[in-house]
């Protein structure tokens, strides 16, 4: 018979010293679910702690981690084999899986998730446009069970500086969407930590209800803000050196292509390298690197003439118009060129491009590619020849591909065919891969807690003891590279094109 | 074991909608303290309940009246009265309050109204949230005690003085003086069956019947406690028990053991909750079920309505994608609701002095039969109401006799000895009276369960908590609940034992027609020697 080989945290402060795990077999038939293995510990072995209550998402009592993520124990299925339960991070322990909400329920009362008004409306029921109410409905799928607040990296990294996801979502951006609402939830939105998101996405991945908090939350709330001209000091000022010089970085829009002189390097082509504002200005050495790939490859290729910012730092610190203008330029100038691909070795490029162009200007006529998956395509094609070379390598997902565009074998793949390569996994990883911290306008608003936040994602690849770590986003190099400057960690970082130059060469 | 002293105005018992709206409607004038067994906010029926949860008159076509109409016909005749006027009247002033507290309901620009089974006019809005009424308790001033369980209400000449609760985070015992006190338990579906980790019924594990169990033991008085309301979930698999609940809308679905859709037909406005349970049921008996006792149900007719009811039943769309429509599965009725509870005035008091309810603990209002919607908004209405009388109630003398007797009896439970743990105890009861006091109910069955209830009451006094931790013993809530559990289930099957009549929730099938001259409640209270079953009892008098 199939079993469930469940490691469970345990932990009584009137009992123990320290926690401690404990194993126990569960029988195990099709869709087990996690609250039957807690429930079947419990009458079989012994009484262990944990919550529920409604077996059906709605309560939001049940949240325990699995391997890690964040879950609901009531209507999680595990596999036969091996898993780990613990309680939710970030909170206190009460005994085993059970957490002491009080901090963040008081937290989320303090600052009034009730409605504020000096007085109710005259007549009622009063009417009220449905987009805003269903605007609000949006929200009011929460059902606080916390899994976001665990699954935050923010939460941890910036402490009492944010309220987290749970509470910025269900109480503050509820109420700064209802149209009755009179408080100044904005100001109140920025006090309580809207610029310490880094778009990491892990909120949404673990979300019982598929709230897409990135997105409806943080963007909007950002958005709403700009627009009332409470801005964050760093993000305007890359945004406002986005609308002078077409880049972030304060740099000559003319300088863009300096690090291509002499290359010779077509305006127009079939196959576009979009390069990024990162790659173009602060690691060169990724866009070279794309270049002797593209080249060793006979690829015919083009990088546009006058390629400006893809939109994504000012559309996830709220300059939407600003982007729109961005991102019609690039558009049109990608269609003159006659891209019928257009190939980004920045994830973040890849993700604006991908998911956010089509919404801002339409279907767009060239298909969107990050260099991982045409790097795929090159290697099964023995289009480029790698040779050796030695040594262990584990790989970090950026949030901006991997869980907001779903990109996650194709650079496994590549980095798995270059020979004498021991590949290894940090943990977690995928879905659950922890984020760098610099995304969504923390590296440059909040630098400290972006570095922070990389710090402790290094302590997972220090567990794997790979001496190299491989990214796939110019930015989370950039944040890594800091991060070990900081912390001292020994250990070497470089863009999948680097190794892949390194592999052509040797 | 020391025992902590606490005083209030009022203690409010439970922390659902009909215990926060108590709360705060208590609080404006009077000192209030809440306890609530788990999380406030998110605990009980109402922790669960977004949607079209409420029903109130706000239409140009609507009344009160009419919606007082429409209640009454539902209660087959049993409902009080003076209770209903109360609910339909007041139900407009105590849904809207809902929204001054935070919520907003579904608008187009007006409130969008959806009219379920039974009712005459659309009437149904949402969605209320739970936690929005437990934050206005906290802004009133409420002191709130989460994961904190009463045990025991005191009583001196007549009149509440006080209770007696366990902390389940640390084990206290509390001894919490108070001039009035009112019970906001919820109903005790958890009496009927076990699946994996709960009964069968899509109500929460916490509906234990604490308030009927300790409402009693004080000497209030019950009414219909014979007519516990259903409808139909999956039973199969076990993990889906109490998961979703399939509507009317979906009778599509249903096939029998011969592969025949038999109900695709007739027409959707022909076929109430009642009668699909009934025609299900039916087929069961035939032979026709399904192999784990139920029927079997083709998800594929979800599919459709996936999107498109996403709000209007709770988490549709994320559950079914997890049990995986397409699918064949396997149905069943599970229980869902309590219309019988404590008996109440017009001011929720009960034949105590100073002892009120309300909500699910309440009885009286939905008779023998309840209107889909009309639960929320009786918390609404009732909570109110409870609140704001018990408020002004006068104290009387806590007896500290019965604070150290049942100071012994919970010592006793914790350090007992015997060879049944309280999850035990708890699931022979919930099978006994799944099998024989449910459904098609029988004279035979009945007097065979209620010998069991007995025989499990005898093995209760051998259960005991296998762990002695203080901190989150929650075998120590089980073993008390396992009391009250015990109460309630016997209330409701000799309760069902003495209406020889089928009538709403209450089906025999020894006695399968509605009989005129049961046209009357039954009503239980303690007598010297047990319960006392009154029958011929009219609530209008």
């Amino acid at each position: 018979m199939d079993e469930v080989k469940a490691k469970i945290f345990r932990y009584d402060p009137s009992q123990d010293r320290e926690p401690r795990y404990e194993a126990y077999s569960i029988p195990w038939r099709d869709r087990t679910t996690l609250l039957e293995v807690l429930r079947y510990v419990y009458e079989h072995y012994e009484p262990i702690a944990f919550r529920y209550g409604c077996r059906s998402m709605l309560c939001g009592r049940c949240g325990v981690e699995l391997n890690g993520k964040p879950v609901l124990a009531c209507m999680t299925f595990v596999e036969p084999g091996d898993i780990e339960v613990e309680p939710l991070r970030g909170f206190p322990i009460i005994r085993d899986l059970v957490i002491d909400r009080t901090k963040a329920e008081l937290r989320s009362f303090e600052g009034s998730p009730q409605l504020l008004r000096a007085k109710p409306p005259e007549e009622e029921p009063e009417k009220l446009p449905s987009q805003a109410v269903s605007r609000c409905m949006d929200l009011l799928k929460c059902r606080t069970c916390y899994l976001c607040q665990a699954a935050c990296p923010m939460v941890e990294a910036a402490q009492d500086n944010t309220v987290g996801p749970a509470i910025m979502s269900r109480n503050i951006a509820l109420r700064a969407y209802d149209p009755r609402d009179e408080g100044d939830r904005l100001t109140e939105a920025i006090d309580e930590g809207l610029w310490y998101c880094s778009n990491c996405a892990n909120c949404k991945e673990v979300c019982p209800r598929e709230i897409d908090i990135p997105a409806i939350v943080i963007e909007d709330l950002r958005a709403m803000a700009v627009e009332r001209g409470l801005t964050n000091p760093a993000h305007k000022r890359f945004a406002s050196s986005i609308k002078e010089n077409h880049n972030p970085y304060r740099e000559a829009h003319e300088d863009r292509l300096r690090w291509a002189d002499g290359l010779n390097v077509s305006n127009e082509a079939e196959t576009m390298f979009f390069v990024g504002c990162t790659s173009a200005y602060r690691r060169q050495e990724i866009a070279k690197s794309t270049v002797k790939i593209l080249r060793e490859a006979d690829v015919e290729f083009g990088i546009p003439k006058d390629e400006r910012c893809c939109g994504s730092p000012i559309l996830r610190a709220g300059y939407r118009d600003l982007a729109k203008e961005m991102v019609e330029h690039g558009a049109q100038a990608l269609k003159e060129a006659g891209a019928k691909r257009v190939i980004c070795s920045c994830a973040g490029c890849y993700k604006t491009l991908k998911l956010e162009w089509p919404k801002l200007v339409g279907e767009l006529p060239f298909e969107v590619i990050h260099m991982s998956q045409y790097l795929v395509d090159l290697v099964r094609n023995g289009k480029i020849a790698l040779r050796e070379v030695k040594g262990k390598v584990t790989y970090h997902d950026p949030c901006h591909l991997g869980r907001h565009c779903g990109v996650y074998d194709e650079p496994r793949e590549v980095l798995k065919s270059i020979p004498g390569i021991e590949f290894v996994e940090m943990n977690p990883n995928r879905e659950n891969s922890l984020c760098c911290g610099a995304g969504g306008g923390v590296e440059a608003a909040l630098p400290d807690t972006a570095i922070k936040t990389a710090i402790s994602a290094l302590e997972k690849v220090r567990e794997t003891r790979a001496k190299l770590l491989v990214s796939t986003y110019p930015f989370c190099k950039t944040n890594f590279l800091d991060a070990i400057a900081e912390s001292g960690e020994k250990l070497e970082v470089c863009d999948l094109t680097e190794l892949i130059v390194k592999s052509m060469r040797s | 074991m020391h025992v902590q002293v606490l005083d209030t105005d009022v203690l409010v018992i439970g922390g659902g909608a009909a215990g926060a709206r108590c709360a705060i409607h208590a609080a404006g004038s009077a000192k209030v303290i809440l306890l609530d067994k788990s999380l406030f906010g998110y605990s009980g029926s109402s922790g669960m309940h977004p949607g079209w949860n409420m029903s109130a008159s706000i239409s140009a076509l609507d009344s009160p009246e009419r919606h007082f109409q429409d209640t009454m016909k539902s209660s087959c005749g049993l409902a009080n009265p003076k209770l209903v006027r109360i609910l339909a009247e007041e139900a407009t002033g105590a849904v809207l309050e809902c929204e001054r507290h935070g919520a907003i309901f579904r608008r187009d620009p007006s409130i969008v109204l959806h009219q379920p089974g039974g009712h005459s006019v659309p009437r149904a809005m949402g969605p209320a949230f739970m936690w929005m009424e437990s934050n206005e308790a906290r802004r009133m001033g409420v002191k709130v005690l989460e994961e904190t369980m009463a045990t025991k209400l005191l009583v001196s000449d007549g009149k509440v003085t006080g209770a007696t609760a366990i902390d389940l985070r640390d084990g206290g015992f509390k001894a919490i003086k108070a001039k009035s006190i009112v019970l906001a338990t919820g109903g005790g579906e958890q009496i009927f069956g076990w699946g994996t980790v709960a009964a069968r019924s899509p109500c929460p594990i916490e509906l234990t019947g604490d308030g009927y169990a300790m409402g009693y033991e004080a000497g209030a008085e019950l009414v219909d406690m014979e007519f516990n309301q259903s409808l139909l979930g999956l039973m199969y698999p076990p993990q889906f028990i109490g998961a979703t609940n399939i509507s009317t809308g979906l009778k599509d679905g249903f096939i029998d053991s011969d592969g025949k859709y038999w109900l695709k037909d007739t027409p959707i406005p022909k076929i109430t909750r009642a009668m699909m349970i009934k025609e299900i049921l039916q087929k069961i008996e035939e032979g026709k079920g399904s192999p784990h006792g139920g029927i079997l149900f083709d998800s594929k007719v979800i599919l459709p309505t996936v999107e498109k009811e996403m709000f209007t039943r709770v988490a549709f769309h994320e559950i079914w994608k997890k049990v995986g429509c397409g699918e064949i599965l396997e149905v069943y009725p599970n229980f869902m609701y309590f219309m019988g509870g404590i008996k109440i005035d017009e001011r929720c008091e009960t034949n105590v002095k100073g002892l009120f309810a309300c909500g699910e603990a309440a009885g009286g209002i939905h008779g023998a039969n309840r209107l889909g919607t009309n639960s929320f908004t009786d918390c609404l209405v009732f909570g109110s109401r409870a609140g704001t009388y018990a408020a002004r109630s006068e104290g009387g003398e806590m007896d500290w006799d019965q604070v150290e007797e049942e100071k012994d009896r919970i010592k006793g439970i914790m350090e007992g000895e015997g060879e049944f743990r309280p999850y035990q105890i708890r699931q022979k009861l919930q099978r006994c009276i799944w099998e024989n006091g449910s459904f098609r109910r029988n004279e035979v069955k009945l007097r065979r369960t209620l010998r069991e209830i007995r025989k499990i009451g005898k093995e209760a006094e051998l259960m005991h908590p296998a762990s002695t931790t203080r901190i989150f013993n929650y075998e120590l809530v089980e073993a008390i609940e396992c009391y009250n559990m015990l109460m309630t289930a016997e209330m409701v099957v000799r309760a069902a034992l003495l209406r020889r009549e089928s009538r709403g929730s209450h089906q025999r099938e020894d006695y399968p027609l509605t009989d005129d001259n049961w046209a009357t409640n039954i009503l239980i209270w303690k007598g010297k020697r047990g319960m006392v079953f009154k029958k011929g009892v009219r609530m209008d008098e």
